[in-house]
């Protein structure tokens, strides 16, 4: 258990770093999946599978793909535009990291009651998890979903504008 | 009712599906190598020379006619000449280059004597141009019957027509020259 | 019978108790795991080579002509020439492509297709995963194909690829979601995700698609996967005379024969999983159970290709069209229809149920009608 845990959080923080750090934005873009893809793995290592479905089908499947299009309709695949990045210095991102790594272990060993590790022997069913989605988290539950009508809606008028426009 | 079209469609594939194992001519793929389908009665490849009884017997007395008409030239006539060098009724060399034939059927329109036609034959590809494209008058002498086989209106047309011409007495082929 | 059924089972279990004295459980349970492994990734390309014969033929027959006979009896053979030629192509890669995008992508496409086999159960005890969330996994791997096709039409560096990439994209995304609610109404009705246990929810002859929105639920399921699957009418991304051959174009020999093996698993798995959440899966009486779930997934695989024989290919903004204007509201409308069936007495769900089906019919088509056609007029001939 604990080897998959290593192998899974390897694999994150290498594609996270290339995620970040390469020139080709494509490669940043595809790297940032697997990001997501290994996340997925840990919440499937922690029994939460419902979690790790919905990390898969959401990021992969849906924010991933809009990444891409993003790039590939403002860029141009013949001229390389999409080649980014000029010569970054590495130390500024290295001092902030490790400045919001002080904060966290600072604020965790804070804690005087820290629950006892949770291991992966319980496990949360679908049917528990909707049932406190529509009982007690039903506010939140409501506000999200009038989130994204929102973003919808705003996303056609955009292209009603711009039809407007171009017309 | 939206999408009855989209049924009737599929109702008629199926149908057809179905009678390619129910009925005869379901199917309309002849398979080549084992079945043929039967040419056409008009249908025009490339020509024979024609004889009544004998193969020395030809009906051609190289006339030249042919020869001259062909459009792309392909017949080469040299008339046969007897012991003493004078012409004689019939063809020493009859060659069709069937490279170079294009299946007009013009030698047949314009022969006088019905001694060339246009045969249906054309599984006729060979590996070496020289010597086995060039039809010599042998290869391309085929009786009369064969003609009557394979076109048998025409056959009949060229049959009354010759029978109410005059007769002569001719010499055949084979005893010229002598 | 019984052993008939769970012959498969039986020989793995045979199997795995022959080496099981020989090697620690850790050993026994990844052994365990290749066969099922193993056995799917075997079977699962033999499934897609003799099913482009299935279709040659088919749609051959549909025609009025043979399919291919000359290759071996039946023409059984051909899909063995054509992989031979398919090995024997030369790998052509553009110049400028980005040859890691390039080797990866047909990879990329394939994986998920493959993966997915091992969630569909082929046959009572025979569903190699059997996951509490089997169906949400299924598409989610599903949804994992599009990035892919994505990778595919970048990695070719051709302005014509990457369109053919974006509508065959734009196409995936919009037809997943009619696909989704679909599948929806069977997680309601049954109050489970897991595959394995909506197939036992339809005991013998009781299958899901003898209610009001089990039949909508597989119309719509079923069309929005051949949507999914990128076949004919809707196989504008890849047809031959739309953007030479869309974002495929400049992959040839096996890459090309790696995109068209993940479009085969996926016609085959999209169909299987169409029959187990609407038809029964294994269910039925009298034959074993895998030959029931070969029948039924074979019975919805010979519809796609009768498709395929009978229907042109839809415009990009008709298929837009299509999804978004008619496929979604219906599968929302058929959600309430499985609400109402969950709560109510038989005759009122049965009643309400057809009611609202027929209407809700009736109305999306009347206001999806772009043109009238005015089929009583006459046109006459001028000399």
């Amino acid at each position: 258990m604990i080897f998959a845990f290593y192998i899974i959080s390897a694999i994150i923080l290498g594609s996270a770093v290339l995620a970040v750090s390469h020139r080709n934005l494509i490669y940043c873009a595809l790297s940032a999946s697997v990001t997501f893809i290994g996340t997925a793995a840990l919440f499937f290592l922690l029994k939460a599978d419902f979690i790790g479905v919905v990390q898969i089908l959401i990021y992969v499947g849906a924010v991933a793909t809009l990444i891409l299009f993003t790039i590939m309709l403002t860029k141009d695949i013949v001229s390389r535009e999409y080649y980014v990045g000029q010569k970054r210095k590495w130390s500024y991102g290295i001092l902030t990291a490790a400045c919001v790594l002080g904060v966290l272990i600072a604020s965790i060993r804070s804690q005087t009651n820290l629950p006892e590790l949770v291991t992966a022997d319980r496990q949360v069913s679908m049917v528990a998890l909707g049932k406190e989605m529509l009982t007690s988290f039903l506010l939140p539950f409501e506000v999200i979903s009038l989130l994204l009508t929102a973003a919808l809606i705003g996303g056609i008028i955009i292209s009603l504008e711009e039809k407007k426009k171009s017309s | 009712m939206w999408g009855s079209g989209v049924l009737q469609g599929m109702a008629v594939t199926i149908k057809n599906f179905f009678d390619t194992y129910t009925k005869k001519d379901g199917i309309f793929t002849v398979e080549y190598p084992e079945k043929c389908l039967p040419a056409k009665e008009r249908f025009r490849n490339f020509p024979i020379l024609v004889y009544d009884e004998k193969p020395e017997d030809l009906r051609c007395v190289a006339c030249d006619i042919c020869a001259k008409e062909c459009p792309p030239k392909c017949i080469t006539i040299v008339k046969a000449k007897d012991a003493q060098g004078k012409p004689l009724k019939q063809a020493a060399v009859f060659d069709i280059d069937f490279t170079v034939c294009m299946n007009c059927g013009i030698c047949e329109e314009t022969c006088p004597f019905d001694a060339i036609y246009m045969d249906h034959e054309f599984e006729l590809a060979e590996y070496d141009r020289m010597n086995e494209l060039i039809y010599k008058k042998e290869d391309l002498s085929k009786p009369w019957n064969y003609f009557e086989k394979i076109r048998p209106t025409d056959a009949k047309e060229i049959n009354a027509r010759r029978a109410s011409l005059p007769t002569k007495p001719t010499t055949p082929p084979s005893q010229q020259g002598s | 019978m019984e052993n008939v059924d769970q012959i498969f089972v039986n020989a793995k279990k045979a199997v795995i108790d022959l080496i099981d004295g020989f090697l620690p459980p850790q050993a026994v349970l990844v052994v365990s795991i290749l066969i099922s492994v193993g056995v799917i990734a075997t079977v699962a390309p033999v499934i897609m080579m003799y099913l482009t014969w299935l279709e040659r033929k088919v749609v051959g027959r549909i025609q009025n002509r043979i399919g291919p006979n000359r290759v071996g009896k039946f023409g059984l053979l051909q899909p063995i020439a054509d992989g031979v030629k398919m090995l024997t192509k030369e790998d052509i890669v553009p110049e400028g492509a980005d040859h890691l995008l390039h080797f990866l992508s047909p990879v990329l496409v394939v994986v998920p297709a493959l993966l997915v086999m091992a969630l569909l159960p082929w046959g009572r005890n025979m569903a190699a995963m059997d996951v509490e969330v089997g169906l949400l996994l299924f598409f989610a791997i599903t949804s994992t194909g599009t990035l892919s096709i994505f990778v595919g039409a970048w990695g070719s560096r051709n302005k014509f690829s990457l369109l053919g990439g974006l509508r065959a994209v734009a196409q995936l995304i919009s037809y997943e979601i009619p696909q989704v609610f679909s599948a929806i109404v069977v997680i309601m009705v049954t109050g489970t995700v897991s595959i394995v246990k909506i197939v036992e929810a339809q005991p013998g002859f009781n299958w899901f698609v003898f209610t009001p929105w089990g039949f909508t639920g597989l119309i719509l399921f079923y069309i929005a996967s051949v949507a999914e699957c990128n076949r004919t009418p809707f196989d504008l991304p890849e047809a031959e005379s739309e953007i030479v051959a869309g974002f495929h174009t400049e992959y040839s020999g096996m890459k090309f024969a790696l995109f068209y093996m993940a479009e085969f698993l996926q016609v085959f798995s999209l169909s299987a999983l169409a029959a187990t959440l609407f038809l029964g899966g294994w269910q039925g009486m009298f034959l074993p159970s895998w030959a029931w779930f070969f029948l039924k997934t074979y019975s919805l695989i010979f519809i796609m290709l009768w498709f395929r024989g009978t229907f042109p290919r839809l415009r990009v903004d008709q298929l837009m069209g299509f999804a978004w204007k008619f496929l979604l509201p219906m599968s929302m409308i058929n959600i309430i229809v499985a609400g109402i069936w969950t709560y109510a007495p038989p005759m009122i769900a049965w009643a309400a149920g057809i009611a609202i089906i027929v209407i809700s019919y009736t109305v999306l088509t009347k206001l999806n009608i772009r043109f009238h056609i005015d089929r009583n007029r006459k046109f006459i001939l001028v000399d």
